[in-house]
């Protein structure tokens, strides 16, 4: 649930830039919400990783299960 | 016609964002999250950023959330789990905080002048396509932003195989 709050917060600041940009006439913000796609796609990608390794190695994704550091 | 669908996904988009994180099932609010990206591609095609919404409803809709999918569904979560709030009647401060944000945020913006305008006028993205506008914006002026998000992938790709390797026994 706080990676999906991260993709819609991530997606509230696109639509902001895209309609200043809109209203600015003008391409910036929306060329960086391009590129501000692309990195959510590669930040999701390797959290989400991150998460199936955690996974396989505890067994359970409680994050309050997960306290000590020894692999 | 225009300002009717506007309002309907304006109001859409909110509704389902605050369904989204209040839902018990993370399945439920994965599936919600695809509804609410369509909504917003189709308030990118209101304001004539075409290009912006086939990338939005291809990438986000269409890998993004396929990603997330399948995680949920290797991790095998029955449901979200409740557990008791970290705060104390915690809800109402966030909901004073939120509140305390939103009035900076509208202070800030009466606040707020605008700087110069550009060149693409409106007339212009869709004399030529927003495609081709977007081509052209991106490919000369910010091209350097263009290759760093290319190597931003490069490091993801990489760092997703060195995280799916699994160790081999013995040699």
């Amino acid at each position: 649930m706080m990676l999906l709050s991260i993709e819609l917060m991530l997606n509230s600041v696109n639509l902001n830039l895209a309609a200043i940009s809109h209203y600015m006439e003008d391409l910036r913000g929306q060329v960086l919400v391009f590129f501000i796609i692309a990195v959510a796609a590669a930040e999701a990608a390797i959290g989400l990783g991150i998460v199936v390794t955690l996974f396989r190695h505890r067994n359970s994704i409680h994050t309050d299960k997960i306290v000590s550091l020894k692999g | 016609m225009v300002q009717f669908l506007f309002f309907y996904f304006a109001i859409a988009v909110i509704g389902l964002g605050l369904t989204i994180v209040n839902s018990r099932n993370p399945v439920h609010g994965v599936l919600l999250m695809l509804v609410l990206f369509f909504h917003m591609a189709g308030l990118y095609l209101l304001l004539n950023a075409e290009f912006l919404a086939a990338v939005q409803v291809i990438v986000y809709a269409g890998a993004i959330l396929v990603l997330y999918l399948f995680v949920l569904f290797l991790v095998t979560l029955r449901e979200e789990v409740r557990i008791s709030p970290f705060i104390e009647k915690g809800y109402w401060l966030g909901f004073v905080i939120a509140i305390a944000m939103f009035v900076t945020f509208i202070k800030g913006i009466q606040n707020f002048t605008l700087g110069t305008h550009g060149i693409y006028t409106i007339e212009t993205i869709q004399q030529l396509t927003h495609t081709k506008a977007m081509g052209k914006a991106i490919y000369t002026t910010y091209i350097l932003p263009f290759e760093v998000a290319g190597l931003i992938l490069l490091v993801a790709v990489i760092g997703g195989i060195a995280l799916a390797k699994r160790e081999r026994k013995g040699a």
